[in-house]
């Protein structure tokens, strides 16, 4: 009886603009990585194939070098299942009719570029392949009357949108009837194009990616194992954690000293899977400043991927510090008028009051 | 330390001053901008001049001697504590005295770099400068030689002495600078002198000076004189280490501003990458667009073909283009046979119109001769009746001949009758006018010789008209001269009785005078009485009385002489004599008249006349007489009469008879002309029928002659419109066919459906082609996508721009920070400067309103002059070194003296030396400058170099004349 891998959403080529240039090529190469581990995976479990619901790559003109590592990353023990999505829709000419050009596809990777039952050893897998960018049909409609040999398990393959069930806002586009398993007699409904993992019912469910490229926290970073014992028996799914980094987002307002004490201490147990993103917000006196930028370059080194948002952190000198940094002189002047410049909120200030302790510290050697 | 208090100046700057807020940088009170600073000034003045005396350096004899061009002993004496103008041209000497002051001070007199003081080509020589000063109170005397092996160095000071290296070691120490370790002294080693020491045309040079001068000017800001403790505290703020933080923050701000705040650097290095980044990007999203467009177009061109293969569309068309071709090709046959029909049809026509036309002609040809023949029958009757009718009037007209001739001689006969009786009428009037000529003629003679005779009387009878008129004047004469002497007479008058013997002698003339009686005397006369006496009369004016008798006697003596030329006795015979020529005269006249009634135009035009008429008498005469012996020449004539009238009536009735027979005449001609005319023509008419008819005749015979053994005509007509008629109904039946099949839409399908198929083909030819072509097209493109894809690019270069946004984010807050940074430093820096400055700020506005009234100074680095400000509105002010050439120069100066005036105040020695500094100066700020000068010249002593006298005289200074001086010197 059938045993699976369903994935989707690999989203080979992707890159990451509001990351630091190196960190992006890491994070890049992660998403290749994790496809290996995942074929390792497949391997280790013994799976009939490897499903992938839709967007195996990011875009239509990705490298041949590109092609030729997804295709290598696949290796040759499992049977694997591709499913063009909107990313790399079947088009006339596209990434699939390139990978089959150069002769990249191994005699067990399926390419599903057309609506036709592909007939595995265990189970008949029904792909609803893309062959537009967007389309307003289903095209998981022909499941319904599909013929396939008798005995074997129904296992739709599809990427959309399942009506009704997922947030408003979602593209329309590419839908999927939220009935289409029960309808087209489909043991199981294999999804792509939601980057978590969600199970919409008992016989369809959204893998998700198997290896996470944003800040939201949707439960990306699995694949799901599929198990059907017999046609028309509910399918068992189990969760694989595949993922190599965590991505998070974290919003912290530093208001007391103790605020970035905390942050401080926080950040020397930050893993060195975490792609972080910290926006700080409230108010900061030039020494505190100091401190945390200095924790924060230390984990930036660390940690996989850290980019920092003190747009909304003003850093101020307190009276102490102004004591302790001893500014005399018509010094004493210019910080007088930087303060009441931030004062009112001019952000250039802000700056400037930064430029400013950091450069009286390295005078008195303090930083 | 006081100073008298004047009204209205108050102690307020004291005031002021001693609570250490005086505001510097406020503008002097406009109006009384110069006086205002020498008063701020004079309080400062009065400070310092009190220690003037105490400390200080005044310089009282310069000498030189085989120094430069000073080869004799040169003296410089009595200069004063104040102001000196030393003057002299150009090249004689004053920077020489300048140089040698500068070495006495300067140069070590171990120095082997000062062969310039050397005189030129004396090689012996030793250059030596010898000064007397007064130091601090005491009297110094400085001896300094060069370049001899003897050269040395003598420093006396009251009672101390120094020599050699200490010597000048002690004179540094007291002026403030330096020695050169080696070589000749340089301007950074001068110290306070280098900075009161003007070299020529080194005057704006005040930067490079003022640094050498940095330390004492520091130390002189900063001693307790000069500086109260608050300044104090100023300065050792901004000597902090706020200019180092400055300093750096600029450096930063340059490696991303301009000084104008432009990016440059790194940041615009990265401006310009995002702007490379956006371009490069939205080529890659081009492309990527036109690749998408191209893959779209190449599934349509696939499905399309694929359709195309499938449905073959043309097929179905084809077939439906070879049926319409089939009928095609029906109709065309049919048309063809149409056509023949047509033109067999068209062909027996046009042969049974021959053949009708044929038939008709000859028809023709016979009326035609009949019709002839006819009209010549015709003719030839009319031809005799022509014959006859001319005959008649051949008759006629020979009859009228005759008739015209018979009346014709009765006129001439007529004619001649009338002609003679005129004849005669005219000789009759001949004759008679011949007798009355002859009359006439014979009277005029008469009257001729008449008038001959009267001539001949009157000139016999007539006196010559000037010896009548000669005669008449002096017969008037004789009359007037008879009066006067009537007039003059003396009258006498006598009644003597019977007494006799009285005799009365007038001249010779001796007359007795008896009895009573008078007489008149003209001349003078004697009356002789008897007894012998006598009375003598004399009458008035006796000569005049004998003259006039003497012209009487003259005049009557010359009228007898004249009287008898013409043989007349007297007076009175004269004039019967010439009243008898009046009476010939008369007659005379009454015979010219007559002979001129009778002969008007003379007696032999008269005769002539008559001797013509005589002639044409006798002319007519001799006509008359033949025709009277003719007697009757005509016959029938009427009996010749001498009636002309007769005669003319007569003759005027046979020419009315001629004239109508003469017009019987004509028209009896005209109706026999007329009458042959008329016959010829018809004969003519009746020759050419009778041709033609026999020409027709013949054609006729002609025709008939080959018409012999032919196909009757009329047959064949009827043969030819049966047949005719078969082909007329085959055409039609054809032609219905024709119709039926419509030809017109047939032609139309054919093309219709040929366009059809052949479009179809070639679309289909067409998208073939496009879609191998687009293939190409892709693959080319994947084959750039060898090691990056096309999306991968945009994602790379997105991912680049957005990180470079975000460094252009933060190098630009950085630059905005730093520039925000460095202009609050600046700007503050220059507020605590101003305080720190604020002693020698205000020596410095002591002088300035003397050459630019209520403008300000503002001071920048190094305690130097930055901008000069023209009233308090004007904030940014001119910057220094955008002033003139002479402004630099003069604001140098007075930055010199303020410099001078802050280390005499700290108790350094100060002595100005200015060597032609300012040459730069109009005649109007060299007068402000010299105010300025004078005033320094109260603090301190001002050597100044000139080589323009005139223009430092009436000066209060001590005068020198540097010729003056050389003159004055020993010549050696």
């Amino acid at each position: 009886m059938p045993r699976f891998i369903h994935t989707a959403d690999w989203q080979i080529g992707r890159h990451y603009p509001f990351l630091e240039a190196d960190d992006a090529v890491r994070l890049a190469d992660a998403r290749l990585a994790a496809v290996v581990r995942l074929m390792a995976l497949a391997v280790r479990l013994d799976v009939d194939a490897v499903l992938v619901a839709g967007d195996v790559f990011d875009a239509q003109t990705v490298s041949d070098k590109t092609l030729r590592r997804l295709f290598a990353a696949l290796g040759t023990e499992r049977a694997v299942v591709l499913l063009p999505g909107n990313h790399d829709a079947a088009l006339a000419e596209s990434v699939w009719t390139r990978a089959q050009r150069l002769d990249l596809v191994p005699p067990q990777v399926h390419l599903a570029l057309r609506p036709e039952a592909i007939v595995l050893p265990s189970m008949a897998v029904l792909p609803a392949p893309l062959v537009q960018r967007h389309t307003r049909g289903d095209a998981t409609a022909w499941f319904d009357t599909a013929e396939t040999p008798p005995g074997l398990c129904r296992i739709g393959l599809a990427h959309g949108s399942v009506q009704g069930i997922l947030a408003e806002g979602m593209d329309a586009d590419n839908p999927i009837a939220a009935d289409r398993a029960q309808r087209a007699r489909l043991d199981y409904l294999a999804l792509g194009d939601w980057h978590g993992l969600r199970q919409i019912d008992a016989r369809t469910a959204y893998s998700g990616t198997p290896e996470p490229e944003r800040f939201r926290d949707n439960g990306a970073g699995q694949a799901l194992l599929v198990e059907v014992d017999a046609p028309g028996a509910l399918p068992r799914l189990r969760p694989l954690a595949t993922a190599a980094h965590t991505w998070q987002q974290q919003a912290v307002d530093l208001q007391v000293p103790s605020d970035v004490a905390a942050l401080i201490d926080a950040s020397t147990r930050w893993p060195a899977r975490l792609v972080l993103r910290l926006v700080l917000s409230g108010h900061i006196d030039l020494a505190s400043h100091a401190r945390l930028q200095r924790a924060l370059d230390e984990a930036r080194a660390r940690v996989a991927s850290l980019s920092v948002d003190e747009q909304g952190l003003q850093v101020a000198a307190s009276e102490a510090e102004l004591d302790e940094l001893a500014v005399d002189g018509y010094l004493l002047d210019v910080l007088a008028e930087l303060r009441a410049r931030q004062a009112q909120g001019d952000a250039t200030a802000d700056e400037a009051m930064r430029v400013f302790a950091r450069s009286l510290m390295q005078q008195r050697g303090l930083a | 330390m006081t100073r008298p208090s004047q009204p209205g100046d108050g102690a307020v700057p004291a005031a002021a001053t001693a609570q250490g807020e005086f505001d510097f940088s406020a503008p002097a009170p406009a109006e009384a901008a110069p006086a205002a600073g020498v008063d701020q000034f004079g309080e400062i003045a009065a400070d310092e001049q009190a220690s003037s005396s105490a400390v200080g350096l005044y310089l009282q004899s310069l000498a030189v001697s085989q120094l430069r061009q000073f080869r004799a002993p040169l003296q410089v004496t009595g200069l004063q504590p104040g102001l000196n103008v030393i003057a002299g041209p150009n090249e004689s000497g004053k920077s020489t005295l300048a140089r040698a002051l500068r070495a006495a001070f300067f140069e070590r007199h171990r120095s082997k770099s000062v062969e310039d003081l050397r005189p030129l080509g004396d090689s012996a020589a030793m250059p030596s400068v010898d000064l007397v000063f007064a130091l601090h109170g005491e009297t110094a005397q400085l001896h300094k030689s060069f370049l001899a092996s003897g050269a040395h160095c003598e420093l006396q000071w009251g009672r101390e002495h120094w020599s050699g290296a200490q010597a000048e070691e002690q004179l540094a120490q007291w002026l403030g600078y330096q020695y050169a370790k080696k070589g000749a002294s340089r301007s950074e080693h001068w110290g306070i002198p280098g900075l009161l020491w003007v070299e020529q045309g080194r005057a704006g040079e005040l930067a490079e000076a003022a640094q050498h001068a940095r330390e004492p000017l520091q130390q002189a800001l900063q001693a307790p004189a000069v500086s109260n403790p608050l300044h104090q505290a100023a300065v050792q703020l901004a000597a902090s280490e706020g200019d180092r933080l400055l300093t750096q923050w600029q450096a930063e701000r340059r490696r991303s501003l301009t000084d104008t705040g432009r990016p440059r650097g790194e940041l615009a290095e990265a401006q310009a990458q995002q702007r490379q980044l956006q371009d490069e990007l939205a080529q890659v999203q081009a492309l990527l667009g036109s690749y998408a467009v191209d893959v779209d177009t190449l599934a349509q061109l696939t499905q399309a073909l694929q359709a195309d293969e499938a449905e073959r569309p043309w097929e179905p068309l084809q077939q439906q283009l070879g049926e319409a071709r089939q009928v095609q090709q029906q109709i065309a046959a049919w048309t063809q046979r149409q056509g023949e029909l047509q033109q067999a049809s068209a062909s027996a026509s046009q042969h049974l119109r021959w053949l009708r036309a044929q038939l008709q002609q000859a028809q023709q040809q016979r009326a035609h001769l009949a019709q002839r023949q006819a009209h010549a029958a015709q003719l030839h009757t009319q031809a005799q009746a022509a014959e006859a009718t001319r005959a008649q009037a051949d008759a006629a007209l020979a009859q009228a001949q005759t008739a015209a001739q018979a009346s014709q001689a009765r006129v001439q006969a007529a004619q001649q009758a009338h002609h003679r009786a005129l004849h005669q009428a005219h000789a009759q009037r001949v004759q008679a006018e011949r007798q009355r000529l002859a009359q006439a003629c014979e009277a005029a003679q008469a009257a001729q010789a008449q008038l001959q005779q009267g001539e001949v009387a009157w000139r016999t009878q007539a006196v010559p008209e000037p010896a009548l008129r000669e005669l008449q004047d002096a017969h008037r004469q004789q009359e007037r001269l008879r009066a006067q002497l009537e007039v003059a007479r003396t009258g006498l008058s006598w009644s003597l009785g019977d007494q006799h013997g009285v005799v009365l002698q007038v001249g010779e003339q001796v007359l007795p005078l008896q009895g009573t009686g008078q007489m008149g005397l003209t001349q003078a006369a004697r009356i002789v009485l008897p007894g012998g006496g006598e009375l003598r009369v004399s009458p008035g004016g006796a000569r005049d009385v004998q003259q006039l008798q003497d012209q009487l006697t003259q005049i009557e003596a010359r009228q007898a002489q004249a009287l008898a030329a013409l043989g007349l006795a007297d007076w009175s015979a004269l004039q019967a004599r010439v009243q008898a020529a009046q009476q010939a005269q008369h007659a005379l006249a009454l015979a010219r008249q007559q002979v001129r009634t009778l002969a008007p135009q003379g007696l032999a035009a008269l005769q002539a006349q008559r001797d013509e008429a005589e002639q044409r008498w006798q002319q007519l005469r001799q006509d008359l007489e033949p025709a009277a012996e003719r007697g009757d020449a005509a016959p029938g004539a009427p009996e010749p009469s001498l009636d002309p009238e007769a005669a003319e009536q007569a003759l005027s009735q046979a020419q009315a008879l001629a004239g109508q027979q003469a017009a019987r005449l004509a028209q009896a001609q005209r109706q026999a002309q007329a009458a042959t005319q008329a016959a010829l023509r018809v004969g003519a008419e009746l020759q050419a029928v009778q041709a033609e008819c026999a020409r027709l005749q013949g054609a006729a015979d002609e025709a008939a002659q080959e018409a012999e053994g032919a196909p009757d005509p009329a047959e064949q007509v009827q043969q030819l419109s049966e047949q005719l008629a078969t082909l007329e109904t085959q055409r039609s039946a054809i032609a219905t066919q024709l119709a039926a099949a419509r030809p017109a839409e047939v032609a139309h399908a054919v093309a219709r459906l040929s366009h059809a198929v052949a479009q179809l083909m070639a679309q289909h030819d067409e998208r073939k082609v496009q879609r191998r072509l687009l293939v190409q097209k892709l693959q080319q493109a994947n084959g750039h996508m060898a090691d990056e894809g096309l999306d991968e690019r945009a994602q790379r270069l997105a991912a680049e721009l957005a990180r470079t946004e975000r460094r252009v984010r933060e190098l630009d807050g950085r630059s905005q920070a730093l520039d925000l940074l460095c202009r609050l430093a600046t700007q503050h820096r220059q507020a605590a400067l101003a305080r720190f400055a604020s002693p020698l700020f205000l020596r410095m506005q002591a002088y300035v309103p003397w050459v630019w009234p209520q403008a300000q100074v503002h001071l920048g680095d190094g305690l130097l002059p930055q901008s000069l400000h023209r009233g308090a509105a004007d904030l940014l002010g001119m910057p220094v070194d955008k002033l003139s050439v002479g402004a630099r120069d003069q604001l140098a100066l007075i930055s010199r003296l303020a410099y001078a005036d802050l280390l005499k105040a700290a108790g350094r020695p100060t002595l100005i030396v200015l060597d032609d500094a300012l040459v730069h100066a109009d005649a109007e700020r060299l007068a402000a400058m010299q105010r300025v000068l004078r005033e320094a010249a109260r603090r301190h002593q001002v050597l100044v170099f000139t080589c323009h006298r005139e223009r430092w005289e009436g000066l209060a200074a001590a005068q020198f004349w540097l010729p003056d001086l050389k003159a004055g010197a020993p010549d050696t």
